[in-house]
């Protein structure tokens, strides 16, 4: 049997199909261009090139915040911290640049990042905090040190070069689409080709197993932080290139919706199982629904049923995995 | 075995009995038109290699799966069994392989897990739970403390516990799927008096084993199935073991093991004084080149922990540990790998295979950082070397990309082999690789192992089954207490002198 094996060898050609097919993103895609054709439908303007354009530009921002996160839920865990994280990352943005500039302050919001998601995944791993308690503990201390540091009224503007990185485009796209575009080919790049990523999987799906593989689940565990702290921060950059400033609260309707879009994704809240390109798809119908339902002028309480709703009708749309035969 | 004629005095119609049963999986056809029935008060063996079609019928008969066709008659009437609840109702309930425990909560708590006695207030009466576990143990003749939490109870004596569960509920039909696997022999011994005496009452056991000389002790009939069908069945000891075992394999296996080839002189380990408190003590140990060492003893005297010690998953408290000639220092599974040690742990779907992902992905793990150009895996010779695995181990997979949980026990057991071998090390430690796993592999295993020693490399071999000891190793270390008490060599390798070392006996 080993010969035919090699024979049929179907691996190269199955790949692609098999990525759609297992994790149901396919599913996804056609879920999210049905709710934009019914949008369509009800508002034509929505099929505008602009218009389009402007919701990529909206959902640019929860999708980069949501990369970090899909990386903490496929490791088997999840990040309240996101944010607040967010949050000291854009106050440090524009107050750092009034007397440091520009570059410095980006230096110095990469390096809030790393120290916020360092001390996350160390928390994590090394003193066995659940990761719930554990960023949720983070959260309430951002949001003092980002009070305090402001002192409740942030000061400072964005430099012009982020600015123009959150307004501005090229050939007609706009500049955070693109960087949406490239940081999300990035994330499907490390899952799928690194050894980083085979190895998140893995600590996702069965830590024993990984450790007993060689994997140094502790190390993994806070980069996985570290990363997904860092995606928060360069979120919070971009709302500040967005905006021109920056305020205490920019993040603060972020983070359920990240997760939100993690799992309308298709990744497993257990872990192991999932990757982005779901999460970037589920952070466009978030958007695409609240929109079409402002357009419908359905009142908030109704679209929050609307919404918990979708999510629910997602899930269904996977169906609770299949048996492992055991 | 004379038992069996007056036992089958047969009631007109059987207690339970299957038709043109069909199930597939996907594409996969895992039951194909099967037949099966059982009388009241027997013990019926299944028998097949793994895939063969026996865990869908009891999967089946406990309603985690349902058949795509067939009927199913009990208590002569036509039923169905709708999900595991309604078997329980049924009086149908299964110990599995795998346990189903849950480790944080006491033994009491877990027997009586969904069937709690309680007040009329609906909360839980702990003093009684306790009193009636203390009497079913009682009856049962275990002697684990009711109060005891299941996470501290060795792997025997929770599966013991798993039984007792089943048990608690007074089932109709009770069925052990591979319940013995984890089970040394003075437990295995308990548990055949267990069945004894409950069949006597009435109740009937469904009994899958791979080991046929306890099918011999216990069994009065037997069904055999093979490649997802239904093959024969009959009263066990009326039908030759020959005949037996080319249904099961619908060929001549010999359950023969590969010759013992001489080894080198030369070291290849040298364990001095290693001990890990609470586990094992003052072990040393001078193993060759290519020799198979095997390590033998009753279930839970320190042999686990000496192998994940090893590979640096478990801490050694003091002692050496030398791999050519150099001391090495065991700081966790990553610098054992490095050092050429590699594990087959005991526990394949928790410790060994990550079910929900592929072949490619498990085989690939233990070496990823080989094949890693600034951390990007080169996939093309990943690839071919797993091609390569997946040929000289004969892994039965449609294509690498294949989810590891779908594919049968033993060829799960391939791939965490696989995984291990690609780390190309020169010491391998397999814990108890062929639990649970039928005789065709099990042979292939072996064969396996041999051209590896032939090879040069060097395998510390832990099992709980004498005969796979006696037949394919060069010596044979007896723990007891986690001291080593006995070493055998050559033709010292004797069933009957490794009983002996492991209970202590002189």
């Amino acid at each position: 049997m080993n010969t035919e094996m090699v024979k049929k060898n179907p691996l190269h050609s199955k790949i692609t199909v098999s990525v759609f097919h297992k994790y149901g993103v396919l599913k996804i895609y056609v879920t999210m261009v049905s709710i934009y054709i019914i949008s369509g439908i009800i508002q034509p303007q929505y099929f505008a090139v602009d218009h389009v354009m402007q919701l990529l530009v909206i959902a640019s921002f929860l999708g980069i915040a949501a990369i970090g996160q899909t990386l903490v839920v496929l490791s088997g865990g999840l990040d309240l911290s996101i944010a607040y994280t967010l949050n000291l990352g854009a106050v440090i943005m524009t107050q750092v640049s009034i007397e440091h500039g520009g570059v410095a302050a980006f230096a110095a919001v990469l390096a809030a990042g790393i120290f916020i998601g360092a001390f996350n995944g160390i928390g994590i791993s090394y003193l066995n905090i659940s990761p719930i308690i554990m960023t949720l503990a983070m959260s309430s201390i951002l949001k003092s040190i980002t009070y305090v540091y402001s002192n409740g009224n942030p000061k400072g503007a964005s430099p012009d070069w982020l600015r123009f990185l959150g307004t501005g485009s090229i050939l007609g796209i706009k500049t955070a689409v693109i960087i949406w575009i490239i940081l999300s080919a990035a994330v499907v790049v490390l899952l799928v080709k690194t050894t980083f990523g085979r190895k998140l999987y893995s600590v996702g799906t069965n830590t024993s197993v990984s450790y007993l593989s060689g994997i140094q689940n502790k190390r993994l565990i806070i980069m996985v932080y570290i990363l997904s702290s860092l995606f928060s921060v360069v979120a919070g950059m971009m709302l500040v290139g967005f905006y021109g400033l920056s305020h205490l609260g920019m993040g603060d309707s972020l983070l359920l919706p990240t997760i939100a879009a993690v799992v309308i994704g298709g990744t497993s809240i257990l872990g192991g199982k999932g990757g982005y390109a779901g999460t970037a798809a589920g952070a466009i119908i978030i958007y695409l629904l609240m929109s079409i339902l402002t357009v419908l002028d359905i009142n908030d309480a109704g679209k929050q049923i609307i919404y918990g709703l979708v999510i629910l009708f997602v899930l269904f749309l996977y169906g609770r995995g299949k048996a492992v035969r055991l | 075995m004379d038992k069996v004629q007056e036992k089958t005095a047969e009631p007109n119609a059987p207690l339970l009995e299957v038709r043109n049963v069909s199930k597939s999986y996907g594409g996969v056809k895992a039951l194909i038109d099967c037949d099966f029935s059982c009388g009241a008060g027997e013990v019926h063996a299944l028998l097949g290699e793994n895939g063969a079609g026996k865990s869908t019928l009891v999967k089946i008969l406990c309603g985690v799966v349902k058949p795509d066709s067939g009927t199913i008659r009990y208590m002569g009437e036509e039923t169905t069994i709708d999900s595991p609840i309604d078997a329980s109702r049924k009086g149908i309930v299964a110990v599995f392989q795998e346990l189903s425990l849950v480790p944080e909560l006491s033994v009491a708590e877990n027997v009586f897990l969904g069937h709690e006695p309680k007040t009329r207030w609906g909360l839980i009466e702990f003093k009684k739970m306790k009193i009636w576990t203390d009497h079913l143990f009682q009856d049962l003749g275990l002697t684990i403390s009711p109060e005891s939490r299941v996470a501290d109870l060795s792997l025997a004596d929770q599966q013991l516990v798993e039984i007792a569960k089943a048990l608690s509920r007074e089932p109709q039909i009770i069925i052990f799927d591979e319940a013995t696997s984890a089970l040394g022999s003075q437990e295995v011994e308990l548990l055949f008096t267990l069945i004894k005496r409950i069949t006597k009452k009435g109740t009937t056991a469904i009994f899958i084993s791979h080991r046929m000389d306890e099918l011999d002790r216990i069994a009065d009939r037997a069904t055999v199935f093979r490649d997802a069908r239904y093959v024969a069945d009959f009263d066990w000891g009326t039908v030759g073991k020959d005949q037996i075992v080319h249904w099961i394999a619908g060929r001549e296996v010999e359950e023969t093991f590969p010759q013992k080839k001489p080894h080198s002189n030369e070291t290849a380990l040298e364990i001095r004084n290693l001990t890990s408190s609470g586990n094992f003590y003052d072990i040393n140990l001078v193993i060759k080149k290519g020799e198979i060492f095997g390590i033998a003893g009753l279930q839970g005297h320190g042999q686990s922990q000496f192998l994940r010690s090893l590979f640096g998953a478990c801490p050694i408290t003091e002692g050496h540990v030398i791999v050519n000639n150099k001391s090495i220092i065991l700081k966790g599974p990553k610098s054992a790998i490095q050092a050429g040690i590699s594990l087959v742990p005991e526990d394949r779907k928790h410790e060994g295979l990550l079910l929900t992902r592929s072949v490619k992905e498990n085989l690939a793990l233990m070496t990823l950082d080989k094949r890693q150009k600034m951390g990007f895996i080169d996939g093309t010779s990943e690839l071919n070397e797993l091609h390569h695995a997946v040929e000289s181990l004969k892994i039965k997979t449609s294509n690498l990309e294949q989810e590891a949980g779908s594919l049968s026990g033993g060829n799960q057991q391939k791939v965490v082999i696989g995984k291990a071998i690609l780390a190309e090390g020169d010491i391998l430690l397999l814990a108890d690789p062929t639990r649970g796993i039928d005789v065709g592999t099990k042979s292939e295993i072996y064969q396996y192992m041999s051209n590896l020693a032939a090879q040069g490399i060097t395998i510390i071999f832990y099992s709980t089954e004498l005969p796979e000891l006696v037949g394919v190793c060069h010596r044979v270390a007896v723990f007891k207490q986690g001291r080593v008490t006995a070493t055998f060599s050559g033709e010292e390798i004797t069933e009957h002198h490794i009983i002996n070392a492991a209970l202590g006996v002189a």
